[in-house]
């Protein structure tokens, strides 16, 4: 099952566990330094690596031309954060591994040769790490990596170092935004090396209170210590959100309630609506379903799946044609009323 | 009134807000208003403390060797200064080429300048073995240097036998 296509997410803060590992190949430059043809090379050898193996795993994976394909498919992949914006850039050949499930992409030639990410639904940092430890071994099998016995994974960048391991949960956190304390938690968590910043929006606040939190340190710790850190210090975000969550149901009980039934009211019957105001306003649905505040029949659907499916690219997809910024509020509007009614 | 944002707090400020071209007006509180921009995100901070890092070296290392011109990595022709101003190495030999450089900049970010995670399964094992070797002759230097020969035999024991 696709990360994001489980309604299970919907019950709790955490929306999905992500584990992504850098690696390159030692007997290449780095992106920096490398030539077109040498960036071929590693497309070549990393796609060989992974899907000429018979395993299991191998089978399942495809490799997907990213130059040839039109921009509405470039930007469902980063949508759904399958791939980032700098793989895009065309300074030289890059390539994406993606598994059928999409649960594990493979990136080639973004900032490093590989950069391989496994995402799991819910919490399970763990799983993710299994798997992409797996897929890291199965690679291995077939090339040598740059390693040193001191400094780990040699990657482009030192930030990177050591285990080139960034673990990150997507994390909905609209109370702690609401009332304003996050701005107070980021530098705070910042003091042990872990980030926390908005996953959507530029320039702006963050759009559908959805946060990503994940390690900046990556040396000097193995990757279970990572781990534990990083779970630590989020559960202790958790526990804070769902504090503030319990006041507001005790003592403003009924401008949580009005907040989540206007949402519902706009999402049920509005015509136009942008994708902040959609965003902002399946937040608070959110907040209505796992408070048991909204009565209305659970959606069978991962909310984060609907954030999703209503923005450009997907909406795009889904008509079939390229849609100007007014023509995709009235489409997204249309989903999202057929969807409430 | 009510704080538009969070409708908890007293809205004691006022501001204006341009979206699309229209103008709307927004009643929030303290908090709220605070919040209003984004978070400084920890990549930009973390740039940012690289490159003065670098720089901060660099200038050190102009007053020591001022003659010296910039170091080359053999490998991928990298040059000192396209790494100081990239911030990103060319390719595994830049770690070794400049050594120095990076071992500071590692232990300033990261805090640490060892690797404690995996090790690659296929090749790994022996260079597990060799850091194990290497910590055991440093640890052998240094009993030799501070004369405790007890220890010293002890080491050079341990060596053999996992050399062996
Ligand atoms: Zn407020
Ligand atoms: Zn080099």
């Amino acid at each position: 099952m696709t990360w994001y296509t489980d309604p299970i997410a919907n019950d709790a803060p955490i929306i999905s566990a992500r584990v992504r590992l850098a690696r390159n190949l030692k007997k290449y430059p780095f992106k920096q330094m490398m030539t077109g043809k040498e960036a071929l090379m590693i497309i070549e050898e990393t796609s060989g690596a992974v899907i000429n193996d018979r395993t299991a795993i191998g089978v399942r994976f495809k490799s997907q031309d990213i130059k040839q394909l039109n921009e509405t498919a470039k930007k469902m992949l980063i949508e759904k954060h399958i791939i980032s914006h700098d793989l895009l850039k065309p300074e030289l050949p890059v390539g994406l591994l993606l598994q059928d499930d999409e649960n594990v992409s493979i990136m080639i030639n973004e900032e490093d040769h590989i950069r391989m990410q496994t995402v799991s639904a819910g919490d399970n940092i763990a799983a993710s790490w299994e798997l992409a430890n797996h897929i890291d071994d199965l690679i291995e099998e077939s090339v040598e990596y740059a390693f040193d016995k001191d400094f780990g994974y040699l990657t482009s960048c030192p930030t990177n170092t050591g285990t080139g391991l960034r673990a990150s949960y997507m994390i909905h956190l609209p109370m702690l935004e609401k009332t304003g304390k996050i701005k107070f938690l980021i530098p705070a968590i910042n003091k042990f090396g872990i980030a926390l910043r908005g996953l959507h929006g530029e320039g702006t606040e963050p759009m559908g209170s959805i946060y990503q939190i994940s390690n900046q340190l990556t040396l000097g710790k193995s990757e279970q210590e990572i781990m534990q850190g990083l779970q630590n210090v989020t559960q202790n975000i958790i526990e804070k959100e769902k504090m503030i969550c319990e006041k507001m149901l005790e003592k403003h009980r009924i401008d949580l309630e009005n907040n989540v039934y206007r949402a519902y009211g706009i999402l049920s019957f509005g015509k136009k609506i942008s994708l902040a105001e959609a965003m902002n306003l399946l937040s608070e649905i959110r907040v209505g379903f796992y408070t048991g505040v909204l009565c209305q029949p659970k959606l069978n659907k991962n909310i984060y799946q609907v954030m999703i499916e209503i923005q450009n690219g997907h909406l795009q997809n889904r008509i079939g044609r390229k849609l100007g910024e007014e023509e995709c509020e009235i489409y997204r509007a249309d989903i999202l009323r057929e969807m409430f009614n | 009134m009510k704080c538009e944002k969070c409708h908890i707090n007293q809205a004691t400020v006022h501001m204006q807000q341009f979206i699309n071209g229209n103008k709307t007006e927004i009643f929030l509180c303290k908090d709220c208003s605070l919040q209003h921009e984004m978070p400084i995100s920890f990549d930009n901070i973390f740039n940012g403390m690289l490159e003065s890092i670098l720089s901060k070296q660099s200038e050190s290392k102009k007053n020591i060797s001022s003659g010296q011109k910039g170091v080359q990595c053999p490998s991928c022709k990298m040059t000192n200064e396209g790494f100081k101003s990239t911030v990103k190495l060319g390719c595994a030999e830049c770690y070794k080429a400049f050594l120095p450089e990076v071992e500071t900049i590692l232990k300033n970010i990261q805090g640490s300048a060892r690797h404690e995670g995996k090790f690659p399964r296929k090749s790994g094992a022996s260079l597990l073995y060799k850091r194990e070797v290497d910590k055991l002759r440093k640890m052998l230097a240094s009993a030799v240097e501070h004369e405790d020969f007890e220890e010293a035999a002890a080491l050079r024991d341990k060596i053999r036998a996992i050399e062996i």
